[in-house]
């Protein structure tokens, strides 16, 4: 037996902790996770602030003036494009939750409380359309709708002798409706946990005091569920509400404009320059609301807590048995995950093949050559590729790191200001991510010194990447910091680990599930982001998203249909590594697309 | 080893501030195992918190070892990281994604008193072995019995040789078998090591197994301070006396001193100078049953009125007088030879428990 120890004797003791390494013990470990927490949400008042003072000062782009002035909201007051794109944001907003909710909330239903059969298979058709990115999925119905070259209304055309298209996309509803398609996913991961905590007891007691199934779900299940129901509606209208890509691409070049999209066309200008003032101005009016609804979503949130009807609880609900219908169930499945997913792709595979786009005919496929993919500018796809993969692997890296101190802030410290922490953390969340890409731009071009060459890099968008999606990483983790019970880390100071070893060796090792799960989802967001890109891209920090955007833009639908093809299929290992990762992993976190 | 002067505790509460810890103080001698004793919400878990360094107080001071840890007048606060404590949790906190040697390891390599690099595997195998757990030494954590987690973590506090070890609730967790195996082991190993323990329990029978000295506490505050056989035979409250096990109340009058006029009789019992109404206590343990009346003092009849069969003992209910019904344990053979409804209780005078009425 080795020499006995004796208790509280020092013998032996080499090294302090950190003595070799003053600066550390100093610190002491927890500044530094304060700091790394504050950074991000710094920046994130800075931009907002940045925002709010270019729509109140004259011109920032001259330099010229810069006293305080209203004119920007009077000139947005007095035009007309406002006017009509608020129009077209609301009817838009409306269309794609009323889509997304019935599509997502029906499928979630039918997983959570039917037999249907194949439920995992459902699982599976549901998450990865999350990863499809909205945009490929709108070019996709364009090619089928379009007016004048969709080839369903050409067939239609053709095949009943019709002037014109009998149904087209290019309108506000038919944006909405592909936006709705394309947020089913995330209705369907929203809704189904609250199917699932539904305490089926509650329906039972009610079928037993003999009230009829519609009786019950009328006065019993719809009351409990309703505002958890409310709150999805109104998460997706967030997102909804700014949302970038399916406007951009179905509506820009038929003059169809939201909030979202004027905000792009007069920073982004064809002719002229970007009038930043108005811009402003019409960012704070997107705050504004977007703010507004956010905390109606607090509200209603409240409220289903309140009912605590949605607990995850681990009931058993008795499942509705399916029957024959089952068969009419998955048929409304197989529409949706064509209309979704393969006529969307089988479009794109088609248009990507043609000089111009054409319906199927003999005709057409003598024309069907890879001239598309041989013209393409490969340079300028690798660099938005290149560009791409960096941002792959920072932003979930970065965004975690700063994540888990502002969640280990807000859970485990005891930092009186920690709800600020919380609070400006769940900011980016509430102002649309264009907001903060337009506010970065300014910030770069109009406040940093121009010797400092921030603008037109990969670091800004790596900035405004990282920013948006803290939100939802601290979100996420603030909720598996919780399950961790506080006693593990406790146990690792009284034993004399200090802050950051003990985040790094005990916490860091226990959240590895989360955390893996993040990242690979943050990588994959991140992968497909069109929107803050489209904001901030020039030549040098192109992103390949944008490259596929910029192609549509400039007309080259054949060679955008083929950057995108080469898009998904760079898409699919990751994917691939996601599912391998997210397998019987319940992920009721709802992340943000 | 361990001064607390003043200490004081506020939590942040929705309504302003609830004050677990009005003003401690506590004296905790080199060595000592310490028992902080009392019912739930009494804050004992506080204050082992605070000397931990876990919750920040908001006035008084803790030293430890003669170091100031905690000075709320001097702003003098020192991290847990440096504090040099062992502590073992009521959740037993054992890494769930570390093997047992690592456990023990890891405050060792990473902590604020390293050990040399060729020391640490000695070290941490001879904790293990205290706990007689080095068998288990590469197994994951998860893969052990609760018992065997605790052991583990009380090998973990030990390894890093503490000034003292803190002990919240440890046996809580583990079924009414394990809870003596382990709480055995507790004593052995740190009487062993010589440690100075301070430990929470809100459990009697566990306060007076393991402490050298017991400090009952309620609402924040400590009642009784003193060794085991001090408080179990004069308890300084009614509430103490409850606390420490089952005792029977009889209201009475002091006659003249030494004697109690009660529903039941005249008691003969140690007055000391109190006078007029008092309550009596008598524990199941200081009466003890005749079949007949052998004519000694504090000898009253009663009827049994309900026998409840605990195993190795019969618990009684004996109606003394119209509203006094005792509880007394029997041993087994007192039942069989004896049917009758009628007894007689002899209660121990030396063991009286006497309050003032209140
Ligand atoms: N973080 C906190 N915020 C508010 N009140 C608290 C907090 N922690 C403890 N308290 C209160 O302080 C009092 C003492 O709590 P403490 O945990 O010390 O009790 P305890 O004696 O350990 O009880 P138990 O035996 O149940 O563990 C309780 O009334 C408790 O509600
Ligand atoms: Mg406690």
């Amino acid at each position: 037996m080795v020499a006995p120890f004796v208790a509280g004797k020092d013998a032996t003791v080499v090294s302090s902790a950190t003595g070799h390494w003053p600066i550390v013990r100093h610190l002491n470990g927890r500044p530094f996770v304060f700091f790394l927490a504050a950074l991000p949400l710094v920046i994130v008042l800075i931009l907002l602030g940045v925002i709010i003072d270019v729509s109140v000062v004259d011109n920032i782009n001259s330099g010229l003036s810069t006293s305080f002035t209203l004119r920007h909201f009077k000139t947005l007051l007095g035009d007309p494009l406002i006017y009509s794109s608020l129009v077209n944001t609301v009817e838009f907003t409306v269309v794609t939750v009323i889509t997304a909710m019935s599509i997502g909330g029906s499928v979630a239903w039918l997983v959570e409380r039917t037999d249907l059969p194949g439920k995992r298979l459902v699982y599976v058709i549901m998450t990865v359309g999350l990863l499809v990115p909205t945009f490929f999925m709108a070019m996709g119905w364009v090619f089928f709708l379009h007016p004048r070259i969709g080839m369903f209304n050409r067939w239609m055309m053709d095949l009943f002798s019709l002037d014109s298209a009998p149904v087209s996309i290019a309108n506000v509803v038919g944006m909405g409706w592909v936006e709705g398609l394309g947020l089913a996913s995330m209705a369907f991961m929203m809704t189904s946990p609250i199917f699932k905590a539904l305490n089926p007891s509650l329906e039972e007691a009610s079928t037993v005091h003999g009230l009829r199934r519609w009786q019950t779900l009328r006065y019993v299940v719809l009351p409990l569920i309703w505002p958890a129901l409310l709150a999805t509606a109104i998460y997706i209208s967030v997102i909804a509400f700014a949302a970038f890509e399916v406007p951009a691409i179905i509506g820009l070049g038929n003059r169809i404009f939201t909030f979202a999209t004027v905000v792009y066309v007069k920073i982004a200008p064809d002719t002229g320059i970007p009038n930043y003032g108005f811009v402003g101005a019409v960012s704070v009016v997107l705050i504004v609301l977007s703010a507004f609804l956010s905390w109606w979503y607090f509200r209603v949130i409240r409220l289903s807590h309140r009912y605590g009807v949605i607990q995850g609880r681990g009931y058993r609900p008795k499942l509705v048995p399916l029957g024959n219908k089952m068969w009419l169930c998955w048929s409304g499945l197989g529409l949706y995950f064509l209309m979704s997913k393969l006529m969307p792709l089988t479009m794109m595979i088609w248009a990507s093949l043609l000089p111009y786009f054409q319906p199927f005919s003999v005709e057409a496929l003598s024309q069907i050559s890879l001239a598309n993919f041989t013209v393409i500018d490969w340079g300028l796809v690798w660099r938005g590729a290149r560009n791409t993969l960096t941002l792959v692997f920072w932003v979930p890296t970065l965004s975690l790191m700063f994540g888990l101190a502002i969640s280990w802030i807000v859970v485990r410290s005891n930092l009186r200001g920690r709800f600020l922490y919380d609070w400006i953390s769940f900011l980016p969340h509430a102002v649309p991510s264009l907001i903060f890409a337009v506010a970065a731009v300014i910030f770069a071009l109009f406040i940093l010194p121009k010797t400092v060459p921030f603008y037109g890099t990969v670091s800004i968008l790596l900035m405004v990447f990282v920013l948006v999606r803290i939100s939802l990483v601290t979100r996420v983790l603030n909720g598996a910091l919780l399950q961790i019970n506080r006693e593990l880390e406790d146990a690792a100071y009284v034993s004399g680990i200090r802050t950051l070893a003990t985040l790094w060796k005990v916490i860091v090792p226990l959240l590895l599930p989360a955390i893996l799960n993040l990242w690979i989802w943050n990588a994959l967001l991140s992968y497909r982001e069109l929107t803050v890109a489209a904001f901030m891209v020039t030549q040098d920090n192109i992103t390949l998203p944008v490259v596929v955007w910029g192609l549509w833009n400039g007309g080259l639908a054949g060679q955008s249909a083929a950057v995108s093809l080469v898009f998904v299929v760079l898409l699919i290992p990751l994917v691939a590594a996601y599912w391998a990762l997210r397998t019987g992993a319940d992920f009721q976190q709802t992340p943000r697309a | 080893m361990i001064r607390i002067n003043q200490l004081r505790k506020e939590f942040a509460v929705k309504d302003g501030v609830f004050t677990a810890l009005p003003s401690i103080d506590l004296n905790v001698e080199k060595g000592e195992f310490f028992v902080l004793l009392g019912p739930s919400g009494s804050g004992k878990s506080t204050l082992l918190r605070c000397v931990a360094g876990i919750d920040t107080p908001q006035g008084g001071e803790i030293y430890l070892a003669d170091r100031l840890i905690y000075s709320g007048a001097k702003n003098v606060f020192v991290r847990p990281e440096d504090r040099g404590l062992g502590m073992v949790f009521q959740s037993y906190a054992v890494w769930p994604h570390m093997t047992v040697y690592q456990n023990v390891a890891l405050p060792l390599t990473h902590g604020a008193k390293r050990v040399p690099k060729d020391k640490v595997r000695d070290r941490v195998m001879y904790a293990l072995s205290l706990v007689q757990m080095d068998r288990y030494a590469d197994r994951p954590v998860p893969h052990l019995s609760g018992g065997q987690q605790q052991r583990v973590a009380l090998a973990r506090s030990l390894a890093v040789e503490p000034v003292v070890l803190l002990m919240d609730e440890p046996l809580s967790n583990l079924d009414a078998r394990l809870r003596e195996e382990v709480r055995h082991q507790i004593l052995t190993v740190t009487k062993m090591v010589g440690v100075t323990v301070l430990y929470v329990t809100h459990d009697q029978s566990e306060a007076l197994a393991l402490g050298d000295k017991i400090a009952v506490m309620d609402a924040g505050r400590i009642i009784q301070l003193g060794t085991p056989t001090q408080l179990f035979s004069m308890p300084a409250t009614p509430m103490v006396a409850e606390f420490l096990g089952q005792v029977n109340w009889l209201k009475g009058q002091v006659a003249s001193a030494g004697v109690i006029d009660t529903p039941v009789g005249r008691v003969l019992a140690d007055t000391r100078d109190l006078t007029g109404g008092v309550q009596l206590g008598i524990r199941p343990s200081s009466i003890e049953l005749m079949p007949v009346a052998t004519g000694a003092a504090n000898e009253f009849p009663g009827e049994i009125i309900e026998e409840i069969f605990l195993g190795e003992q019969i618990q009684l209910r004996i109606r003394m007088a119209e509203d006094v019904v005792f509880e007394v344990r029997a041993q087994k053979p007192f039942r069989g030879r004896h049917h009758a409804k009628n007894v007689f209780c002899q209660m121990e005078a030396a063991e009286m428990l006497v309050y003032a009425a209140h």
